[in-house]
Formats: structure tokens, sequence, C-alpha cells
């Protein structure tokens, strides 16, 4: 009897190991049929988290190229930073050098999506826009990315007194700092 | 006896084993470039490698410390994506100061080792972030960094505290 229980017991874990796989797997089928593009499994972090940056394990010898974007199930992650036969390093959209064309779905006002680190700040916004908190910001045709792929919401709206624009703070759609599959599409 | 006359008596410094100080940072430098990101705090992890930089630069002489550190800088940098040789310069640096802070003192002082810990993160964030300036990296996130840094201070300082009692523990027992 106790031996039973022991079988079952590692029987479920092991079918439950199987269901997280299929999860994860399966989570990103969506995204490639949307986009297309490759599928890529995430293997590293920087060391220090000094930049915003992952490491995925597809490279070249996958067809992927130097600011090709980087998409997760929510929406838009980053773009290849640098690319070797059989890795490739993502800058993510909260690295203090990431720059995107980014548009405020709402109106079609444009700005520049900037990393910050924590978060992404819109820059650049005409300040005659009448941005909402709540807006959900997309990438607007660039080097990267097509339009319409999900940055994030806006959390907070920066207006200045003596400034032509406004700033839009902007929690990101995709958990950063949480990634496990992503897919990486051709612009 | 006459071959020592005129010279003062230094102790030599012992230290642990080079394999074994490599087996340590190469655990360290796997560990933070995999699972030690799941335990970020607000995008801050705690330093695995500069903990065995400081455990091992304050064991030995300064020239195998600089050794050490140059050995542990150059492997986050190859491992980070665009540092320019930052981690390389601010480890080495720091494991040098580490050695030289640390002259004097008992290397198995929990304070005073937790001390050299928090003063060694925050000088090696210094060093880095002006190498990286230097280098071109963008400026104007001065004070997110010294945060960040201050915050990384704190869980290296929990880090190297919990392996300090760790290890007296595992004394106890043998």
């Amino acid at each position: 009897m106790r031996a039973e229980n022991e079988r079952l017991r590692e029987e479920n874990a092991r079918l439950h190991q199987l269901a997280v796989e299929y999860a994860a797997q399966t989570s990103v089928r969506p995204v490639v049929d949307l986009y297309g593009g490759v599928e890529a499994s995430v293997i590293g972090f920087p060391p220090e988290n000094d930049s915003r940056s992952i490491t995925i394990d597809k490279g070249a010898n996958a067809g992927i190229a130097r600011d090709d974007g980087v998409v997760a199930p929510g929406g838009a992650v980053g773009r290849i930073a640098s690319v070797g036969p059989l890795s490739s390093t993502v800058l993510l959209l909260t690295d203090y050098t990431s720059r995107i064309p980014a548009v405020v779905r709402r109106g079609r006002w444009w700005g520049i999506a900037r990393g910050n680190l924590t978060s992404v700040r819109v820059e650049y916004v005409p300040e005659d826009a009448p941005m909402r908190v709540g807006d959900v910001i997309v990438t607007g045709e660039g080097r990267s990315f097509h339009a319409g792929v999900p940055i994030g919401t806006v959390v907070s709206i920066e207006r200045g007194d003596a400034t032509l624009y406004q700033t839009a703070v902007v929690k990101p759609a995709v958990d950063l700092g949480a990634l496990d599959r992503v897919v990486v599409v051709k612009r | 006896m006459s071959s020592s006359r005129g010279k003062p008596h230094v102790a030599p410094f012992v230290g642990p084993p080079w394999y074994a100080a490599a087996a340590w940072l190469a655990l360290a430098l796997l560990a933070q470039s995999t699972v030690v990101h799941a335990v970020a705090i607000r995008g801050v992890v705690p330093s695995l490698v500069l903990v065995v930089v400081v455990w091992y630069a304050i064991r030995v002489d300064a020239f195998r410390a600089a050794v050490f550190g140059l050995a542990a800088g150059l492997c986050e940098d190859v491992l980070s994506s665009a540092t320019g040789g930052a981690w390389t310069i601010a480890t080495t640096a720091t494991a040098v100061l580490a050695g030289s802070l640390s002259r004097g003192f008992f290397a198995d002082s929990i304070p005073l080792v937790t001390t050299i810990v928090a003063i060694a993160t925050l000088v090696r964030a210094l060093i880095f972030w002006s190498v990286m300036a230097l280098e071109g990296y963008p400026r104007g996130l001065a004070a997110m960094h010294f945060h960040e840094a201050l915050l990384q201070a704190l869980l290296n300082v929990a880090t190297m505290f919990v392996a300090m009692i760790a290890v007296r523990r595992l004394d106890l027992r043998t």
C-alpha cells in the first residue's frame, strides 16, 4: 500500500511537470501564429543585472539577426542586440539604452519608448494630446516591430509647464522579470 | 637564521587553495547568470561573485587577490552583453581594496567581513558605472544606480552573513 502510494505520488509529480512544460510551450503558439517568427527559450541573464537583457537559445543558425523584434504572449519584450551562432542577447524594453517608436493606441499620438530600468517612459508625446492613465501604448512602425504590438499601459503622466511635450510612465504589458519562452519576429 | 636577519617577519598568507576558490567562483557565476535572477528585488540581485571574491581576497596576499578579481571580472564581462571590460576593472580594484582593508583583521569576524562586503559593493558599483560612463553609457541615472548599489550592498551583506553562519555550524559539527 505504501509502495503504491509512493508510486502514485511520483507519477503525479511527473505529470504535473509535463503539464507545466506543455503550458509553457503552448503559451507562445498563438504568438507564433499571429506574428510568425522563431520560438526561443530564455537561458540566461546578465550576472549582475547591470543591463536589462536576457540570453535566448536561438541565434544566427536559426535565422535570427540583429534588431529583430522579440515578443511574448502579452506583447513586446525587446529587440535582438547581439547574435551568436547558437544564442542571442535580447535588450529588454526596460533597459536604459532601449529606444523604440511608440503610439498611444486610442489617439495615434506618437512618442519614443525609452527604458528606465524599472519601467518604460514614453517621451515626446505632443503636449496637446489628451493622453490618460490607463491608455494602452503599442509599437509604431520601426526597425524592429510592425505597428500595433502592445508595449504596456500608462500608469502616470508627467507634464511640465514650459515644454512642448509630455511623458507617460508605462507599466510593461509583459512581466519582463519572469520570461520563459519568447518569439523572435522578423521585421 | 642568518638569511632572515634584517628582514621583518611576515606571516605567510596561506588562504584557501586556488582550485577551491575557482570552483566557488564557477558555481557563483553559474548561479548568478541563471537562478539568482529569480530572487531579484526591484531589479537588484545579490552578487555571489563579489561575495566569493571578498571571501578569497581577505585570506590571501594582494597579488593573488588581484588575479582572482581579474578572473572573476573577466568572466562577468564575458557573460554580460555590453560592459566592455568595466566588470574586470571594477572587480580587480575591489579585490585589491578588500585585501588591503582586511590586513590586521581576522577573516572570520562577521562584523568586519560584512562591513568590508558592504564597502566593496559600493566601491565596485562606483568604479563600474564610472567606467561605463567613460565608455559612452548614457548618463543621468546616478541616483538610481546609487539606490541599487545600496540595496545590493544589503543583499550581499545578508548573503555573506548567512554563508559565514553556515560555515561555523558545519565546523561545529565536524
